[in-house]
């Protein structure tokens, strides 16, 4: 119940964060995918510099290794085609539509298509995603 | 530009007290990934849990009815078999039993997926751009127009996003803040590959409209 409470905090800020940035703004994101508008990249790229910082200084993480299995090329570069498409990562969509844009309902279900397919297909086909936490 | 959003250190701030926050407060990477395949897969959980309650939490009764099982299928050679393989499900190559012991029900990725949609609802209200509308802009009309091939674009767009983040074992948030800020080989791979391949597609959505 903690974990759930703790979760949901954290998921709203996360929303209200992501939303303010603009990454729930189509035109925004095709801007910072055409180099038109870096803020976007910069407000990223710093923000993992950041917990970069935190993580090796104050958190010092174990475990939970991201090693490049067969999935991550591929898999990432389908991501980011539809991503460039709908202007939306599987949080993005929620925000667009928390903000009143019902096209993010259309990416939503495209997504939990798409996430499905993925699990039947990985099981026929038995490739590693890697985390076994998917 | 005329929009009212963040500046980049503010956003930054935003997006890396998360990620450690989340860390630091449930002991594992904040990720949006693997709460949408636990959302979406949430009937196998259901499944899983009501048979390990007839079962009984005792693993080793579990192995035992295992074995039972396979010699009762195969005879006794494969007995040897299939202790190695129980011994070897914490080797290398799968995920540490407690990592697992710390994943989320899916009912607490529901809340994460929620909390997020609560959260976008939060910021178009103090931001005054909360709108209910079709369309997503003027810039996607103009590449992808407002009939039936933008809403065909849309969701098959979403499926691209769902099928690619679940084989790539995670997303923006995943591999992009919590990977990368960690990094993880796989994560640095992964952020690498989907931004250059958003950007290449951006640059060619925008040669092929013109």
């Amino acid at each position: 119940m903690k974990r759930a409470a703790i979760t949901g905090v954290v998921g709203i800020v996360f929303g209200f964060v992501i939303g303010r940035i603009g990454f729930g703004d189509w035109a925004e994101v095709h801007r910072m995918h055409l180099f038109a508008d870096l803020r976007m990249f910069i407000t990223f790229a710093v923000g993992v510099a950041g917990s970069m910082a935190g993580f090796f200084l104050l958190i010092r993480p174990k475990g939970y290794k991201r090693k490049v299995h067969k999935g991550t090329i591929p898999g990432s570069l389908l991501f980011g085609l539809g991503w460039a498409i709908t202007g939306a990562c599987p949080a993005i969509v929620l925000v667009q539509l928390g903000h009143g844009q019902l096209a993010g309902a259309v990416t939503g279900a495209g997504i939990v298509t798409g996430v499905w397919l993925q699990r039947k297909v990985q099981e026929r086909f038995r490739w590693d995603s890697g985390t076994c936490d998917t | 530009m005329s929009s009212g959003y963040w500046p980049w250190w503010l956003g930054a701030i935003g997006l890396g007290g998360i990620t450690l926050a989340y860390f630091r407060l449930l002991g594992r990477p904040f990720g949006v990934t693997s709460a949408w395949s636990r959302v979406v897969f949430a009937r196998e959980e259901i499944d899983v849990a009501r048979e390990e309650a007839r079962i009984g939490d005792d693993a080793k009764a579990m192995e035992d009815a295992l074995l039972a099982a396979t010699l009762e299928e195969f005879g006794p050679a494969a007995e040897e078999a299939m202790r190695k393989e129980l011994a070897s499900s914490t080797a290398e190559g799968t995920t540490p039993r407690a990592e697992l012991a710390k994943r989320p029900a899916w009912t607490e990725s529901l809340v994460l997926l929620g909390g997020i949609f609560v959260g976008g609802f939060l910021a178009a209200l103090s931001s005054r751009s909360f709108g209910v509308r079709t369309d997503l802009g003027p810039e996607f009309s103009r590449i992808f127009g407002d009939g039936f091939f933008g809403v065909a674009a849309l969701f098959l767009g979403g499926g691209l996003v769902g099928f690619g983040t679940t084989m790539a074992g995670g997303c923006t948030s995943g591999h992009g803040l919590s990977g990368c800020s960690r990094l993880q080989p796989g994560s640095l791979v992964s952020t690498c590959v989907f931004l250059g391949a958003a950007i290449g597609a951006a640059f060619a959505m925008e040669a092929i409209a013109r």
